[in-house]
């Protein structure tokens, strides 16, 4: 625990594609990374949920943070993987499966290395980020993941009680 | 209490007798002084008693079941280290003394009304000395560890098999091995689940002890009638369930149940009856407190209810709309505030904890005769017998238990509408198209299977809900399967018309529907 005298305490992010775009998850948050094949679909939920997969004989939910951040959702690949994190969701800890078209790398970052995120321009809303850090091939977005996951989130609206709805929930719901 | 039914039962009173003596031992070499003082003058009487030198009397049992509370108290303190006497303990110590004097069958205590709350526990439960099956204590984590781990097995066969099935022939035989343990392992899984299964009969007779206390304290007779004891439930949601039927049952010997001399004057009986019930209907566990009392007081629920502002003065309310104020939190009619009930909090908190366990509660309830309210849980944790069916690329299951039977649905039904209205032996029969329903409408993506395709030939499955005959049209019937249910874990808790998860032998997650749900959505579409 105790790190050298004068070293430079460093935060260990997992940096993945989620689409076309380099994102990164603090190492800490992962529990684990496994393959993603299919998921069970569940209705009546925002589209970013892809639905239900069963880890170890736990039942848990998939998250498409490319369909609730609207941006461009990918064909499952054989790359194709599930983060699986522990985040805030609403208000409880949770388990869920994030999807990650490929894992990439860890990487050792000074907080020097992180550079703030532009207020605009960025894919993921900057409310989002952490902050951005630069690498050989471009940009990487450090994701928040406890306001991505939380009540700002795109899977807000679960949180309460649904209503009978006339219709199911259309698609593109969530991200408005 | 068990005393109180049969009152010679010498092995009974040598029972709590050793029990008395052997509490006394530990707290007077652990230095508590005011439990050993009381354990002691219980010791005292019940050596009497074993002796015949005191009679069995509703005051006896008043004063023993006394002398337990105290000494809960005391336990409590002495658990954080405190030996000062606890409350009551004056007053329990002098009844204590003069009983084992020998005084007059001790009827101290609250002046009871001869043995008011007579035990009608069918079949006996808390009987101390039927015979207890041999087990120990374990920790609920250990038992979910056990359950992940039998999932762990059933994914690493998986993998074996997928690796085997190339092989071809010369596999044969090891993978029909593979298929036996596949069978074993899935028994493992449902052993471990039962063994988080504990019957509600405990957590009902505890209230054979609160009606006696209030009936003792409101010169009011009842008797506790208790059905099911033996239904089983997870053992989270029988502790989540207990604060409510306490709640229920206070409620009913407040409100309900009328004072003897009223019931006299009804023709009814001087004791009143408060049956608390159990039973698993159409896929749900259901509990019931029902009592043979006055019913709900619509006028001065009314009442209260315009003077708080709740309602206009004018504003008339359905049966509906009444019960629904007794939920209020803060609500109550009691004039007083009294031990049991008047806070306004006892429906609220059945309500809330009730809605935790995703139950709902509802009550019936006829002026002069009675009320009953019924709390309907949807099952969770727990192995059931399911019926597990495909519509629309997904499977789902459907608790056997509201499967009445399957039929072809006939070809000119098979259009796309998400419901219909089928033939079943000559009477109309509603369904919904599950496919429609809960398939590809809702979210189609890219790369999910062409969900939206009729199938050739549709199936109908005529499940029975709370209104009658339904049906469910899918697209195969793949048979019935025990199967593990999984709550759907935050946040998908809350969709409605899914009431959990499980996972098939192959590894993948199917839906649990809950039919009921699902009906009640299409009734109210219907009319909306």
């Amino acid at each position: 625990m105790s790190a050298e005298p004068g070293a430079v305490p460093t935060r260990q992010f997992l940096s993945f594609l989620m689409g076309a775009d380099a994102c990164a998850v603090e190492l800490s948050h992962v529990h684990e990374i496994v393959r993603f094949e299919s998921a069970t679909r569940v209705p009546r939920v925002p589209a970013c949920i892809r639905g239900v997969v069963n880890l170890r004989g736990n039942v848990v939910p998939v998250i498409d943070l490319a369909v609730g951040l609207a941006m461009t959702e990918a064909p499952v690949t054989p790359r194709s993987c599930l983060l699986v994190v522990e985040a805030t969701l609403g208000r409880e800890r949770s388990v869920v499966g994030l999807i990650a078209d490929a894992v990439s790398q860890v990487l050792d970052l000074r907080p020097e290395d992180i550079e703030p995120a532009p207020s605009f321009g960025t894919r993921v809303p900057a409310t989002f980020l952490l902050g951005m850090v630069r690498s050989e091939s471009g940009f990487v977005q450090l994701l928040d993941l406890d306001r991505l996951l939380g009540v700002d989130g795109p899977l807000h609206g679960m949180e309460q009680e649904r209503v009978v709805p006339e219709t199911p929930p259309p698609a593109g719901k969530a991200t408005s | 209490m068990a005393l109180e039914s049969r009152p010679d039962d010498g092995e009974l009173v040598a029972t709590l007798f050793r029990a008395a003596h052997t509490l006394k031992g530990n707290a007077s070499s652990l230095g508590f002084t005011a439990m050993t003082e009381v354990t002691h003058l219980l010791e005292e009487l019940l050596d009497r008693r074993r002796h015949h030198a005191v009679q069995v009397t509703g005051g006896f049992v008043t004063l023993l079941l006394e002398a337990v509370d105290v000494l809960r108290a005391l336990v409590r303190k002495a658990a954080i280290g405190d030996d000062s006497p606890a409350p009551g303990q004056g007053a329990l110590v002098e009844a204590l003394e003069n009983a084992a004097a020998g005084n007059a069958a001790p009827d101290a205590g609250a002046g009871a009304p001869e043995l008011p709350a007579a035990v009608a526990a069918a079949p006996g439960p808390a009987v101390p000395e039927a015979p207890r099956p041999r087990g120990l204590r374990i920790g609920l984590d250990k038992l979910d560890r056990l359950l992940t781990l039998a999932g762990e097995i059933a994914i690493a066969r998986g993998r074996i098999v997928s690796l085997l099935v190339p092989l071809g022939e010369r596999a044969v035989d090891v993978l029909e091995a593979i298929r036996d343990a596949e069978r074993l392992d899935r028994e493992v899984q449902e052993v471990v689940m039962r063994a988080r299964m504990v019957p509600l009969g405990p957590s009902f007779a505890q209230h054979v002890r609160t009606v006696r206390d209030v009936s003792i304290a409101h010169g009011k007779q009842a008797r506790v009638v208790i059905e099911g004891d033996d239904v089983e439930a997870d053992l989270a949601v029988v502790e989540q369930l207990r604060d409510p039927i306490t709640h229920m049952v206070r409620n009913a010997m407040d409100h309900g149940i009328e004072p003897p001399a009223q019931r006299r004057a009804l023709a009814k009986d001087p004791v009143g009856t408060i049956t608390l019930r159990a039973f698993h209907q159409a896929g749900q566990l259901v509990v019931q407190v029902q009592d043979d009392g006055a019913g709900l007081d619509r006028a001065r629920i009314l009442a209260r209810a315009r003077q708080r502002g709740l309602i206009g003065q004018t504003q008339s309310l359905a049966d509906r709309e009444i019960h629904e104020l007794i939920f209020r939190p803060g609500f109550t009619t009691a004039e007083t505030v009294t031990e049991l009930s008047g806070r306004g909090v006892g429906m609220d908190v059945v309500h809330r904890n009730v809605a935790s366990l995703r139950g709902v509660v509802e009550i019936a309830s006829r002026e002069g005769v009675g009320t009953t309210l019924t709390i309907r849980l949807p099952l969770t944790l727990t192995v059931i017998p399911g019926f597990l069916v495909a519509a629309g690329g997904e499977r789902y299951v459907l608790p056997l238990e509201c499967v009445v039977e399957c039929l072809d649905l006939p070809p000119g039904e098979s259009d796309s509408a998400e419901a219909g209205v089928a033939d079943l032996r000559g009477e109309p029969v509603p369904y919904l198209r599950v496919r429609r329903l809960l398939g590809a409408g809702t979210g189609a993506r890219a790369g999910a299977p062409a969900a939206g395709d009729a199938v050739a030939r549709e199936s109908l499955v005529v499940v029975e809900h709370a209104d009658g005959l339904a049906g469910l049209a899918v697209d195969a019937l793949l048979g019935e399967a025990q199967i593990v249910v999984k709550p759907l874990g935050h946040p998908l808790q809350a969709v409605r018309g899914v009431s959990g998860s499980t996972i098939l032998g192959d590894g993948q997650v199917a839906l649990i529907l809950d039919v009921a749900t699902l009906m009640d959505e299409a009734r109210v579409e219907a009319h909306a």
